[in-house]
């Protein structure tokens, strides 16, 4: 009888089991949790992928796909009695029809791989998200990524039309079309942000959008976030959709500029990125309205970038952000909730209240346009106590956001990371459903088992009780 | 009406095995299989509007809202459903969402599954459920509210939706000129690059396109493409289909913009820039990959309207229509035989 192992070696041509190289895959974005996974398997076809996951399937043993790894809620992070089915060798853009604007390509391609693909072609792929030149399009779809363009161009579910899956039988199967409608129910979307809980995807197709003409990327600092906040509202209000609309404050502005010099003013308490796009008439257009509404606004140290060199500049500052916190703290941790805009003010003063609370300092990047947070909580992972205060404060952010009519996750996903705040999102009906909705496609839950969705049993344990229109979380569990 | 009613009514008909047609304005019986017989349960009761707030681009409704009075209060404040929903009549925003028909804007600024951020939901058993948000960005649990778009009521009642509203453009004007079927598709493709197109489609010889954006943009591009003023009316008679009251028998066939084949030569109109084509009166159409087609007009009742599916994703739709509606009891037979 053939061990477990020499079958997946014989599934698939690249199969790791020693420990030395197992470590490599023990935890992802999100490093505070590790685990090392029994096997991991580097497919290369998707014949190799559907005879992974048929074996699999036939002997009950986990799977945990995972692209870059660059995921910050734990979602790749490994099943220690599974197989971690890496979709590295997966990087190939497989085709470019110019004429219809769309690619096809595997999941394991980055998302700026495909931009740089199609560059050239005057083309590219909207979504955008702060890592794009790590993070995969099998990743982007598993957590429905966003990034600064998606006020105007969407989600990653807005941006692909179709995708091959793998059934956790090993079963090859397509949803959506190259053309805008598909028959039957839009599993395309629900897809989409399944955490890779669903299915795994070996092939997608993409839209991409013509170049804009012209962008115009303008900065503006302000005296208090207060007024930051009040302008988005503005902008938004007064009819302009601008393609990006960020916001910094003190602490992530200053880290920002001492380490990619920016140009950012130092002296302001917020800072507003807004990038127009379009025909020049259009961009015009925009830009005259949005100048005088800063003014009108209070806004100071406007300054207005029309050539490539300089928009780069006022946006490295942004998309350097994270690695410039992490100059100034050993370690960071990136929350993700997201919020309605009008709540914004009154939750980072929360949130200040908090950090004086904890002790804990925190750095607030804010894509302000869609009401995304990411604060930065600034801590010290070789002091215990410092890491379970920055887990605690989080957690106390999350609640806030929900409280806010908000959510815990805008781009990030749940994964293991906030599975204890989806107690607290959803009710019990809900929850119970999303359970049900794994079994219509994965009846064994062999695919990255204990992520996304909380257990009613660990709901009780964490002890969250959402009460949902009168109905008390769970009432059928002992409480702790 | 209070939803507790509509899920009793719902849990009722589940227990005694009695299936039910869900009715918003009752615009859209013609799309998908005729289930008139069956008794009716209306979200008609449902009109009020839960929250607006402009300057966060959401607004969140009961479905049974009409188009117009969601329309008007958007317009209002000089924004819009940028998914640009048919309204047949009497449609509701409930009905918009779950037809999954989409109008002109399509191919420029989404279908209604891409503007649907949350939505509230009666399943097959009469339970309440609370899905998405009323946020922009949100991946908290699976997206069962997107799920729902274009699901035809076959997996519950949708009671309530938040949806991403976009500002209205400040001018839009629609122009004309005739057009060769022969040049159409590389002509529409040129147009299509262009940000202010929100409209390109052809119809008895001529092709039609508007412009939306600034004052001074828009009055640019008419200038540049040389054409005559269209009819104010042609884009809401195309989505409507009243440019074929008169047809039997209507095809639709959603494909790839440049494709020559699926369809071209028999379309009488094209629209979504090439990627929608309507052929009237044929009594089968054959189209290649069969995927892409839908009997969206017939005079007798016919089994298939929709394109078939795939074994295992026909598979994934009985398990989902178990999940949500055990007993089959909501929208039975409208989209697929067993559904």
């Amino acid at each position: 009888m053939e061990s477990f192992v020499q079958q997946l070696r014989r599934a698939c041509g690249h199969v790791i089991d020693d420990k030395q190289r197992r470590q490599v895959y023990e935890t992802d974005g999100l490093t505070a949790k590790r685990s090392l996974p029994a096997f991991v398997a580097l497919p290369e076809s998707i014949s190799e992928v559907q005879a992974v996951m048929a074996l699999c399937h036939q002997n009950s043993i986990p799977v945990v796909a995972r692209g870059a790894g660059t995921g910050l809620s734990g979602g790749a992070m490994p099943h220690p009695e599974g197989v971690l089915l890496s979709l590295a060798k997966f990087n190939r853009v497989l085709d470019v029809d110019i004429e219809n604007r769309i690619a096809r390509v595997e999941p394991g391609v980055t998302n700026l791989g495909i931009s740089d693909a199609v560059r050239d072609l005057g083309l590219y792929y909207a979504p955008d998200p702060s890592s794009q030149i790590a993070c995969t399009i099998g990743g982007n779809i598993a957590e429905n990524s966003g990034g600064v363009h998606c006020l105007k161009y969407g989600l990653t579910v807005n941006n692909v039309r179709a995708l091959k899956m793998i059934s956790p039988e090993g079963e090859l199967y397509e949803v959506g079309a190259a053309g805008f409608d598909s028959p039957g129910f839009d599993l395309l979307a629900l897809l989409h942000g399944s955490e890779g809980m669903l299915g795994i995807v070996v092939e997608v197709t993409v839209q991409l959008l013509p170049k804009p003409e012209t962008v115009a990327v303008l900065l503006a600092g302000f005296d208090t976030v207060q007024k930051a906040g009040e302008t988005v509202a503005l902008i938004i209000s007064e009819g302009l959709l601008p393609a990006g609309l960020e916001m910094m404050d003190k602490l992530a502005i200053q880290a920002a500029e001492d380490f990619v010099h920016a140009g950012y003013p130092r002296d302001v308490e917020a800072l507003l990125l807004c990038e127009l796009d379009g025909s020049s008439e259009d961009v015009t257009a925009q830009l005259g309205r949005l100048q005088a509404l800063l003014e009108k606004s209070g806004a100071r140290d406007v300054q207005v970038a029309m050539d490539e060199a300089t928009r780069a500049a006022f946006w490295q500052g942004r998309k350097a952000a994270f690695p410039a916190v992490g100059r100034i703290s050993p370690d960071y941790y990136c929350m993700d909730g997201t919020i309605p805009k009008r709540e914004l003010a009154s939750v980072l003063t929360e949130i200040t209240a908090l950090s004086k609370r904890y002790g804990l300092g925190v750095a607030n990047v804010f894509h302000a346009g869609d009401g995304n947070l990411h604060p930065l909580i600034l801590y010290d992972a070789s002091d215990k106590k410092q890491l379970e205060a920055a887990e605690l404060f989080g957690a106390d952010i999350l609640t806030l956001c929900i409280e806010r009519g908000g959510t815990i996750t805008g781009e990030h996903g749940v994964g293991i990371e906030k599975i204890d705040q989806m107690c607290i999102q959803f009710g019990t009906l809900e929850l119970e459903r999303f359970h049900q909705l794994k079994a219509c496609f994965d009846h064994k839950g062999i695919l990255n088992p204990g992520k996304a969705v909380p257990t009613l049993n660990r709901c009780a344990e964490f002890g969250a009780m959402h009460v949902h229109r009168g109905q008390l979380n769970h009432p059928e569990l002992e409480r702790f | 009406m209070l939803i507790e009613e509509l899920a009793e009514v719902i849990k009722d008909h589940a227990d005694r095995n009695v299936p039910l047609r869900i009715e918003g304005g009752n615009s859209k019986a013609f799309y998908g299989r005729d289930i008139s017989h069956l008794d009716v349960v209306s979200i008609q009761g449902l009109n009020q509007v839960i929250s607006y707030e402009p300057s966060e681009l959401v607004i969140r409704v009961q479905a049974g809202c009409s188009l117009v009075d969601v329309n008007r209060i958007l317009a209002e404040k000089k924004q819009m459903l940028a998914f640009e929903p048919p309204d047949f009549g009497s449609s509701t925003i409930g009905g918009a969402i779950a037809s999954g028909i989409a109008g002109s804007r399509r191919p420029f600024v989404g279908a209604g599954r891409d503007f649907l951020l949350g939505l509230d939901l009666i399943d097959g058993r009469g339970d309440v459920f609370t899905f998405g948000g009323q946020v922009m960005k949100n991946v908290a649990g699976y997206d069962v509210s997107r799920l729902m778009a274009g699901a035809m009521g076959c997996l519950g009642v949708i009671t309530e939706v938040s949806l991403k509203v976009l500002p209205r453009p400040e001018s839009e004007s629609s122009v004309m000129r005739a057009c060769e079927k022969a040049d159409l598709l590389r002509e529409m493709n040129k147009l299509s690059v262009m940000p202010e197109v929100t409209g390109l489609a052809w119809w008895q010889g001529q092709l039609y396109v508007r412009f939306s954006g600034s004052d001074s943009t828009v009055k640019i591009r008419v200038l540049e493409f040389a054409g005559m003023s269209a009819p104010t009316n042609f884009w809401h008679d195309l989505d409507t289909m009243a440019l074929f009251t008169d047809t039997k028998r209507l095809w639709k066939v959603s494909t790839q913009s440049m494709d020559a084949i699926s369809g071209f030569d028999k379309a009488s109109l094209i629209d979504w820039g090439g990627a929608q084509r309507w052929v009237a009166d044929v009594d089968e159409l054959k189209v290649d990959p069969p995927a892409y087609r839908t009997l969206v007009k017939t005079d007798h009742n016919e089994a298939s309207r929709f394109a078939p599916l795939s074994s295992p994703v026909a598979a994934l739709h009985q398990n989902l229509k178990v999940t949500f509606d055990p007993k089959k009891i909501l929208n039975p037979n409208k989209m697929y035989e067993g559904l």
